[in-house]
């Protein structure tokens, strides 16, 4: 028997991937009108060069199994299992101009703020976003999608309490990404992310975090 | 690396004194002063296969003799005139080094170190070069050393400058871990700090990490706070969070200045929701340190447990040193608004609107002349100019009157008598459809108040007669006066140029049905002219009807409403509605978007 997406599923789905897209747009002018149009899934996956059901299955186990924040990670690890005053001495040592210098002063100075799950919202909202564009191309079955919208929201949900620790971990992400740690960046994304999260429409206030996965 | 094994003329081998006698072998071949360019190549291709044959993987604990053969085997083949290093006086150099890092204590002592190498022989301009090699090679082997020791050894041989890869491997890519702990240890420290480095290398990715490393490396020695946040680490990922808890607690009673494991406990706890530990904790180390990360935990707990005003305190001192902590202003806009009036700030009126109104205006004004918009405004008006009249002279209304109107025409009234007439006085405007006899032209024409020979008139009532250039008066846009009568009483009429014969003459009478607008006649600025003319023509007609009344109002027939509309106006009219809404919403969500995108850049 097909098993289906419940509808609060995809909604959960479709809030996580608020992050993932057209941030202004959605805000703009709501997101359900977006998620209708299927160019916007095969842009998605042109830009990750997926062609095929093939690309797509390895595309997501990527996002799965390592993704971007293996980097992350790895940076992670390294710094905060050094010394304060042997971190303090490695900073001094890097180039300025390096975004490697950026990044491990970035956690650096926020190690112990960083949510525990870490960057992981950032690969998983990508593993969503080509879940359901497999999906609605018809390179995944709907029992096939099913499959991986609960694989990914469970890992989300293991990893994260919360909406605003999901939020922290994949701003922090995109700034680790980027080598971006400054103020304005910072400014920008602080306006916008809390008026998603506070927004009388965001699918965030109306979808329990630690919703059932079920189904 | 690519290592020519033909031109040292052996098989592939990690045997180094083979691949020395290969090469010693070789050099007669090669010799410097005959052939450079060959020699050049031959230490090449030498220098490639040692280090090949010392790959780390696979790497030999080298001992004593093995760094005098190779000393040794350098010597005869380059046949230096510097006495050979290990056969002179020199040796006691190589001894010392040895025997520095041989006892722990001493080799983690840098001053030692400088001690050695303060000697003046180590120095001598011959020597030196050779010195050099000798401490890098058994730095190569014995390499667990701090790491202000490596710094304070590449000053003085610079390896960044002529080994990178020795340079790159123990200096900059050394782990940074501490040694100082170690020093209880009894024996196999160099046993322990190779599994540490394994650990270290593993946890970071460099190397598969193996849990019996951790474990072997436990079991020697369990009081290294580096190993216990590595081995907490590991706990961590696999989410065995009282064991990380416990891990950490030991490190933290080795060194109770381990900041890093008090803060780790704490963010684990939050993890936990244990919130009452979390204060109790945070609060601890915030006493140390006033400003520690972890302060942003002791929010969330204060937060979780709804003590709003400690929340709020917390929060306003992390945003006074970071007004963009992302986290400490999500967690200030969950706060319960009427918590939030407590502590009156700016911040409250930011976050209820949280940009201006200027700014917003800035950004209308700017997507105004998007031109795509502009292009669609244009083409809108076209087809609504277009429309307009066609959907005035059918309906009675105009587009919007219209729309208002559930898109039904305006209610025509037949009018039988000059009562019926009267009773609309209180409502004028009001549509009626006249049944009109012996109707005559008055020789006048209202004009639409639009351009009539050359200049702009006002609407009203225009003298043919007067005018220059009739037939303009005609072309451009006037309808004529007429008068009839509505049973005995004389009605003044207009009806459009298409109804009526232009060059019709004043004498001659006719009927009609009039439907138009019953308009007040005070309204036109010739109105005496009008009605002197009128009483003129009524004058002139049938002398059996009673004395004429001249009514204050006349009925604007310029109006087909007994006609339906085209049908072919209906797709345009979808379509110019379309457009209005597009117009519309394109303005909505131009302006979000522009907000957004500006907030974006």
């Amino acid at each position: 028997m097909t098993r289906k997406v419940p509808k609060e599923i995809k909604q959960f789905v479709t809030a996580i991937l608020v992050l993932n897209s057209r941030k202004e747009y959605i805000l703009a002018v709501g997101l359900w009108p977006y998620w209708r149009h299927k160019k916007l899934f095969r842009n998605g996956l042109k830009a990750r060069k997926i062609e095929n059901k093939q690309d797509l299955e390895e595309g997501l186990d990527w996002c799965f199994e390592k993704g971007g924040r293996s980097d992350f990670d790895t940076a992670y690890s390294r710094i905060s299992l050094m010394p304060m005053d042997s971190r303090q001495f490695i900073l001094k040592t890097m180039s300025q101009e390096d975004d490697n210098f950026h990044k491990c002063n970035g956690i650096h100075h926020e190690m112990h703020r960083i949510p525990l799950g870490g960057i992981l919202a950032v690969d998983m909202t990508e593993y969503l976003f080509i879940a359901l564009a497999g999906q609605r191309l018809g390179y995944l079955t709907e029992e096939e999608a099913a499959e991986r919208f609960r694989s990914g929201l469970k890992k989300l949900q293991e990893n994260y309490r919360d909406w605003n620790e999901f939020i922290v971990g994949y701003n922090y992400g995109m700034q680790h990404h980027s080598a971006n740690f400054s103020n304005e960046y910072a400014r920008i994304n602080k306006r916008y992310l809390r008026t998603i999260l506070l927004a009388k429409r965001s699918p965030m206030n109306k979808i329990n975090w630690q919703m059932s996965l079920d189904f | 690396m690519i290592i020519d094994w033909d031109l040292l003329e052996i098989e592939p081998t990690k045997d180094i004194p083979a691949i020395k006698k290969a090469y010693a072998k070789q050099l007669k071949k090669n010799h410097p002063e005959d052939n450079p360019v060959g020699y050049q190549k031959l230490r090449e291709a030498y220098n490639n296969a040692v280090k090949y044959a010392k790959n780390p993987v696979e790497k030999e604990a080298y001992s004593v003799e093995h760094i005098e053969f190779e000393l040794n085997q350098d010597a005869d083949i380059h046949t230096s005139p510097i006495q050979p290093f290990l056969s002179t006086p020199s040796l006691s150099f190589y001894e010392q080094i040895l025997s520095i890092y041989e006892d722990y204590t001493r080799r983690i002592d840098i001053n030692e170190w400088k001690g050695l190498l303060d000697q003046e022989e180590i120095w001598n301009v011959e020597l030196f070069e050779r010195n050099k090699r000798v401490m890098t090679r058994f730095l190569e082997e014995h390499h667990h050393l701090p790491r202000e020791v490596w710094e304070w050894f590449n000053q003085i041989f610079h390896w960044q400058s002529w080994n990178q890869d020795f340079f790159q491997t123990y200096v900059q890519s050394h782990n940074n871990l501490r040694f100082q702990y170690i020093k209880d240890m009894e024996k196999d420290h160099d046993l322990f700090l190779n599994y540490r480095d394994n650990v270290y290398s593993g946890l970071t990715g460099q190397t598969a990490f193996d849990p019996a490393e951790l474990q072997k490396a436990m079991e020697l020695f369990d009081r290294d706070p580096d190993l216990l946040k590595m081995q907490a680490h590991y706990y961590k990922e696999l989410k065995e969070w009282e064991l990380a808890l416990e891990t950490y607690y030991k490190a933290i009673e080795i060194e109770p200045e381990e900041w890093d494991c008090y803060a780790e406990r704490v963010r684990i706890y939050t993890y936990l929701e244990n919130w009452q530990i979390v204060i109790k904790e945070a609060s601890d180390i915030l006493e140390k340190i006033p400003n520690h990360q972890i302060k942003i935990h002791l929010a969330k707990a204060y937060s979780a447990t709804e003590n709003w005003e400690k929340a709020l305190e917390i929060i306003e001192q992390i945003l006074a040193e970071e007004k963009n902590n992302l986290e400490a202003n999500l967690l200030y806009a969950q706060i319960p608004k009427s918590k939030k009036l407590i502590v009156q700030n700016e911040m409250v009126q930011k976050e209820m609107a949280p940009f201006s109104w200027k700014e917003r205006i800035k950004l209308f004004r700017k997507f105004l002349f998007i031109p795509w918009l502009i292009l669609i405004s244009v083409i809108t008006f076209i087809i609504h100019v277009s429309l307009t009249d066609d959907i005035e002279r059918h309906t009675g209304l105009d587009l919007v009157g219209w729309m208002q109107n559930l898109f039904q025409s305006v209610e025509v009234m037949k009018i039988d008598s000059v009562n019926q007439l009267e009773d609309l006085e209180d409502t004028p405007h009001s549509f009626v459809t006249l049944s009109i006899q012996d109707a005559r032209h008055t020789g006048l024409y209202e004009t639409l108040g639009k351009r009539v020979e050359w200049h702009t008139r006002e609407r009203g009532f225009y003298n043919i007669e007067d005018a220059t250039y009739p037939e303009n008066l005609l072309e451009d846009d006037a309808k004529p006066i007429f008068v009839g009568y509505l049973g005995d009483t004389a009605i003044i009429f207009t009806q459009s140029l298409e109804d009526i014969p232009v060059n019709l003459p004043t004498t001659q009478s006719f009927d009609t049905i009039v439907t138009g607008e019953w308009r007040p006649i005070d309204n036109h600025s010739d109105s005496e002219a009008v009605t002197n003319r009128v009483e003129s023509k009524v004058i002139l007609s049938k002398d059996d009807r009673t004395a004429p009344v001249i009514t204050d109002m006349y009925a604007d027939g310029a109006m087909k409403l007994d006609e339906p509309m085209s049908f072919l106006n209906y797709p345009f009219i979808a379509l110019l509605l379309f457009l209005y809404s597009y117009i519309i919403f394109s303005i909505y969500r131009g302006c979000r978007i522009a907000f957004y995108r500006e907030v974006r850049k």
